[in-house]
């Protein structure tokens, strides 16, 4: 996989398409994620790992809006009246962002670590939202009929994400060869 | 950490967090919002052919993750037909052990001086100039050479030897067989033998008849209970072809046995009877 270049250097035009696009891409997957999609008995985080992609590509700020977006969407067509799922997004979208060229650099191995950190991220979230409201709640049945599961599902979604969200971006950024502007 | 103090950072989460709490009270308050229902609204046709998409692939991943159940199902139906397969053939063996039954019921009926002991043929030698069949009793079973062999739709043959569990039997097509044996509608009596080249056929002759015998195709032959061999009364066959022997005077009548001896699995020897005497 190629190194992607710094993602600082989006102009205005480029920064509305990428947000349109995404916007109904994270729409569609969400929608996707919350009616069929079922791996391995658990639905897996599919649009959590496009907003962690988000972040990787296109940078901490793509990724923090994104994560906004997502989780909120989560909460509204998911159909659970409470969630921490924008706060979870938002943050790891945006460190993921944050992340990239501080310990590893910009790649797909790179963006498979960070992941599958955000990932144990989702899975404590999991925990503490099955703490506060689950009656009966055993963190040992929890770990291994959902928690690992749903996080090996996770996992292998990261693939496909990354892939999804580096084809849209090459795909929009061969039409913008014009003068570019700091977008971070 | 340094971007934990971004102002963007410190904003977006501000937001995300206030996110979180309004649609947490909505919910609580149990209320959804304009853009909860925009949204909803939107989403429906998206999650009707999600929903379409997802069943599809349901469909097709069952198809596979059930060979597994499909196997076993179908070795479970494969030992329950070979269940009902060894069911259904008791249940026949028992069917046609009730008939022959109660066919003995009858013949001992209708002959009730008679005193049968039922036997298995249990071999057959079948050559070119014999057919003699093997029963499963012999002398241990009161069974003598000479005793005749029926079944309920007629006269077998006779026993010609006997060891101790077992007893052999000529049947009436036999060359060296004979009997006596009487027309049941003209009572005319001759004398039953077995020719060679009949056997095959399962038909004997019905010789010494003089030659104006009151005799004609479809007369039921009987045993003649005369020598002392057969119970009287007993059907040996029916006359399928009556000659005229010009030069001895006499006549030929050619009966077909009512015994089919290719099917023959039980037997009835007669251990016992009451000599006829003719008066």
């Amino acid at each position: 996989m190629a190194r992607l270049k710094s993602s600082e250097d989006f102009n205005l035009k480029g920064a509305i398409i990428y947000s349109a696009v995404f916007l109904v891409l994270i729409f569609l997957l969400t929608v996707l994620q919350t009616t069929c999609l079922s791996l391995i008995g658990v639905t897996p985080a599919l649009t959590f790992a496009v907003v962690c992609a988000i972040g990787f590509i296109l940078g901490k700020k793509a990724g923090a809006v994104a994560g906004i977006y997502a989780g909120a969407l989560m909460i509204i067509l998911g159909g659970v009246g409470a969630s921490l799922s924008p706060v979870l997004y938002a943050f790891c979208g945006y460190l993921c962002g944050a992340f990239v060229g501080w310990f590893l650099s910009k790649n797909l191995p790179s963006f498979i670590i960070y992941s599958a950190i955000a990932g144990v991220l989702l899975e404590i979230s999991t925990v503490i939202y099955y703490g506060l409201f689950s009656e009966s709640f055993l963190l040992w049945q929890l770990t291994f009929k959902l928690l690992i599961p749903e996080y090996f599902a996770f996992l292998l979604c990261v693939i496909p994400a990354y892939a999804l969200v580096f084809g849209i971006y090459t795909l929009f950024k061969g039409k913008d060869k014009r003068k570019r502007r700091n977008f971070n | 950490m340094k971007f934990f103090k971004n102002k963007f950072f410190i904003i977006v989460m501000s937001l995300a967090l206030f996110i979180v709490i309004f649609t947490a009270t909505l919910s609580a308050m149990g209320q959804t919002g304009p853009i909860n229902n925009t949204l909803n609204v939107l989403a429906t046709p998206f999650r009707y052919a999600g929903l379409k998409i997802g069943e599809a692939f349901d469909g097709f991943s069952r198809y596979f993750s059930s060979i597994d159940e499909l196997d076993k199902e179908n070795q479970s139906l494969i030992d329950e037909i070979e269940r009902l397969e060894g069911e259904l053939a008791d249940s026949q063996a028992i069917k046609e052990e009730n008939e022959r039954l109660r066919e003995y019921i009858e013949f001992k009926k209708t002959y009730p001086d008679l005193a049968l002991t039922e036997a298995l043929i249990i071999g057959s030698e079948s050559e070119n100039h014999s057919t003699i069949f093997t029963l499963n009793k012999g002398r241990g079973d009161g069974i003598r050479v000479g005793m005749p062999v029926v079944v309920s739709s007629g006269v077998v043959g006779s026993v010609c030897e006997v060891g101790s569990t077992w007893c052999k039997v000529r049947v009436i097509t036999e060359a060296s067989s004979s009997i006596g044996a009487y027309v049941s509608r003209s009572g005319e009596i001759g004398l039953i033998e077995g020719d060679i080249s009949l056997k095959d056929t399962g038909e004997c002759v019905f010789n010494y008849l003089s030659a104006d015998a009151d005799i004609k195709v479809g007369d039921l032959i009987y045993t003649s209970g005369l020598g002392s061999t057969y119970p009287r009364g007993l059907l040996i066959g029916e006359v399928i072809s009556v000659e005229v022997d010009g030069y001895l005077r006499t006549k030929v009548a050619y009966v077909k046995c009512a015994v089919s001896f290719e099917s023959l699995t039980y037997v009835m020897i007669v251990t016992d009877y009451d000599i006829y005497v003719e008066e």
